[in-house]
């Protein structure tokens, strides 16, 4: 999955991009609101996590924009600003939740994790079609009772197709949701993983339409 | 302790009352025994006028002793001769204080013309100063006991005119000293007012001051939450390292964030310092010296970004400096001016004297400041809007506590040729004014 980032702080930007990197999300961070702006008109994104004292078009005006937008994209605000009428009015203007800092990469995970199960409207947090069984929080799937467990990047393309059983996903759908900007893909990258999945798997459990992409089973 | 103190504070109120009392007092007493004491003597010179008016008719033979009824006793008529032996004929004809059985007498002796028969006309004394003093009474109770009424309805006054403070100090007591809101003016003398309206304005003052703070403290902890907050995440992270190499980056990493953070607190316990006024160290400093060590410390700083970096202009100045404020000063204006211009870039320095005063200046080839951000950089925490430059935002705010303590002054503004220019300007001390 791809998070945008918008942070202006250089060293909680980088801390952040590092820890989610490592839980195996793409990230693109950028520094302030208009940025985020163009971002979000360029890219799809999983969820957004939002400081809120940017320079520039500060975060309730980018969340302002893009509720105005109909855009429904799951937004957590992450800030120093814990007063409640800080956090009041940020979920008011469209944040689906508030996370205060300090606080753990663990509880940023868990809340990411949170909102994009909401926003995909599934209640239980493993994602499931009839023959897999993906765990968000182990990074464990589960075939025939049988649990393997999966790389970061393994983790992350399973997951992206796993939002949407039955859809099909292209190769450029796939690196955009487990690669950010600056990191290199290679040309052969996205059959690599699959390839790895499918060993531990089963060759049946994803399912390549020639000339289209891939997909899992509903 | 305290209570004595107050006690030392004269009250005008009790001095007023104390004052009106002794001497309203000492007048109403010299007052009331000069009247009782003139009223005493006229009443007794009355009654020797009535005495001798009834010794007149007497010698007319108009009354008689049998003509004045026995049960009054207050004035008495007796023929005198041998027969009488209450009183002697020996006595002359005029008024005159005679003692008739140990008891005083006033009488007046005379002489009928026609029968030279000798009558006395007499009064006890007794009775004579108990009327006396009777009408002096009357003259003296009604003065002291207007005077009495006068008293207390001064002390009412004084009390009624004295209630205004009263609820002042009343009204003062209440304040928490959190909120400091103004006293009301409404209703009180005219005498009052101005007192009351410096009072105010101090109120309004510190108000001001106290607001400062807080919201600096306020300022404060949210800045610490930032470096906090990367140090948490940025410590959390090194668990996840997959390689040394990346472990070593990641440590580096934390160890900038640390430095940030111990920069952080030292900036935030210079200007503590600063602004608490005491523990500064006066003393007299050749500003070129201190341009210089300042210059030679951020050297490396402009060598790394290959900017051409030097003085353009110096002059021999000597000035005023505590508690080495004018390094912190002139080293954030450097500073800055190295961050905020780019790689082959030009930062100038020039120290000159102008109309008696020192002026350091350091220009330097960066973008500017936009226009509408050059009031609101001096704010405690304000970093500029697409700062990549990891700073807090407090280096101008110390710079500004710096130069209100040496009695200097700071501008900044964008050049018309580019970049910005620091100007610091503070009264130079000629070597005279040493000795």
């Amino acid at each position: 999955m791809r998070i945008l980032l918008v942070e202006d702080d250089y060293y909680i930007g980088r801390a952040i991009q590092q820890a989610l990197n490592d839980a195996a999300y793409a990230v693109d961070w950028v520094k302030d609101g208009d940025a985020a702006l163009s971002a979000l008109q360029a890219q799809d994104y999983g969820v957004i996590l939002l400081d809120l004292g940017l320079p520039g078009k500060d975060g309730i005006e980018v969340l302002q924009t893009l509720r105005k937008a109909k855009n429904s994209i799951p937004v957590i605000i992450t800030t120093a600003r814990d007063a409640v009428e800080d956090r009041i009015k940020g979920l008011d203007y469209g944040a689906d939740d508030y996370l205060v800092k300090p606080f753990l990469i663990s509880e940023l995970q868990a809340r990411i994790r949170a909102v994009v199960r909401r926003n995909q409207g599934v209640a239980d947090p493993i994602l499931s079609n009839d023959v897999l069984e993906l765990n968000p929080v182990t990074h464990e799937v589960k075939v025939d009772n049988e649990a393997y467990v999966l790389s970061a990047r393994e983790y992350a393309l399973l997951h992206a197709l796993m939002l949407r059983p039955g859809n099909i996903m292209s190769r450029d759908e796939l690196e955009d949701s487990i690669y950010g900007w600056n990191e290199e893909v290679a040309s052969n990258a996205i059959e690599f993983i699959i390839h790895g999945l499918r060993k531990k798997m089963g060759r049946e459990t994803i399912k390549n339409v020639r000339g289209l992409g891939w997909m899992v089973s509903k | 302790m305290d209570g004595q103190q107050i006690n030392h504070h004269p009250s005008l109120q009790h001095q007023l009352n104390r004052w009106i009392l002794t001497t309203t007092f000492i007048f109403v007493t010299i007052a009331a025994i000069l009247a009782g004491g003139l009223t005493f003597f006229e009443a007794r010179e009355l009654q020797d006028d009535i005495l001798q008016e009834i010794a007149s008719l007497v010698r007319l033979n108009k009354l008689s002793e049998n003509t004045i009824p026995k049960s009054d006793e207050s004035i008495l008529i007796q023929r005198l001769g041998p027969d009488n032996k209450n009183i002697s004929n020996k006595l002359d004809d005029g008024l005159q204080t005679i003692k008739i059985d140990d008891d005083d007498w006033r009488v007046f002796v005379l002489t009928q013309s026609v029968t030279q028969q000798r009558f006395a006309v007499g009064q006890q004394t007794e009775l004579r100063d108990e009327i006396a003093w009777n009408s002096s009474l009357n003259v003296f109770w009604p003065i002291v006991s207007l005077v009495v009424l006068l008293l207390l309805i001064i002390n009412v006054l004084i009390r009624q005119t004295f209630k205004p403070l009263k609820q002042l100090a009343t009204h003062l007591d209440k304040h928490d000293g959190m909120q400091l809101s103004a006293l009301p003016e409404t209703n009180m003398p005219k005498e009052i007012v101005p007192f009351l309206l410096s009072i105010n304005g101090l109120l309004a003052r510190l108000h001001q001051t106290m607001q400062k703070q807080q919201r600096f403290i306020a300022d404060a902890a949210h800045e610490l939450r930032t470096p906090v907050t990367a140090l948490s995440l940025l410590s959390e992270n090194i668990k996840q390292a997959t390689t040394e190499q990346d472990r070593e980056q990641r440590q580096l990493l934390l160890q900038q964030g640390f430095e940030r953070l111990r920069l952080l607190v030292a900036q935030l316990l210079d200007l503590a310092r600063l602004q608490s006024d005491y523990e500064s160290h006066t003393e007299i400093v050749s500003f070129n010296q201190v341009v210089q060590n300042v210059i030679a410390d951020l050297y490396p700083l402009a060598e790394a970004k290959n900017i051409d970096f030097g003085v353009s202009r110096q002059e021999k100045l000597t000035v005023l400096d505590k508690g080495a404020g004018l390094s912190h000063l002139m080293r954030n204006a450097i500073d800055n001016a190295i961050r905020y211009t780019p790689e082959g870039g030009t930062v100038n320095v020039s120290l000159l004297s102008e109309a008696g005063n020192a002026v350091f200046c350091v220009e330097d080839s960066g973008k500017g400041i936009p226009e509408t951000e050059l009031q609101l950089i001096f704010e405690p925490f304000y970093r500029a809007q697409d700062n990549i430059q990891p700073g807090n935002g407090l280096g101008l705010t110390i710079s500004l506590e710096v130069a209100r303590k040496l009695g200097g002054h700071i501008t900044l503004l964008n050049r018309a040729e580019g970049g910005v220019q620091f100007r610091y300007v503070q009264a130079i001390i000629k070597p005279d004014d040493i000795k």
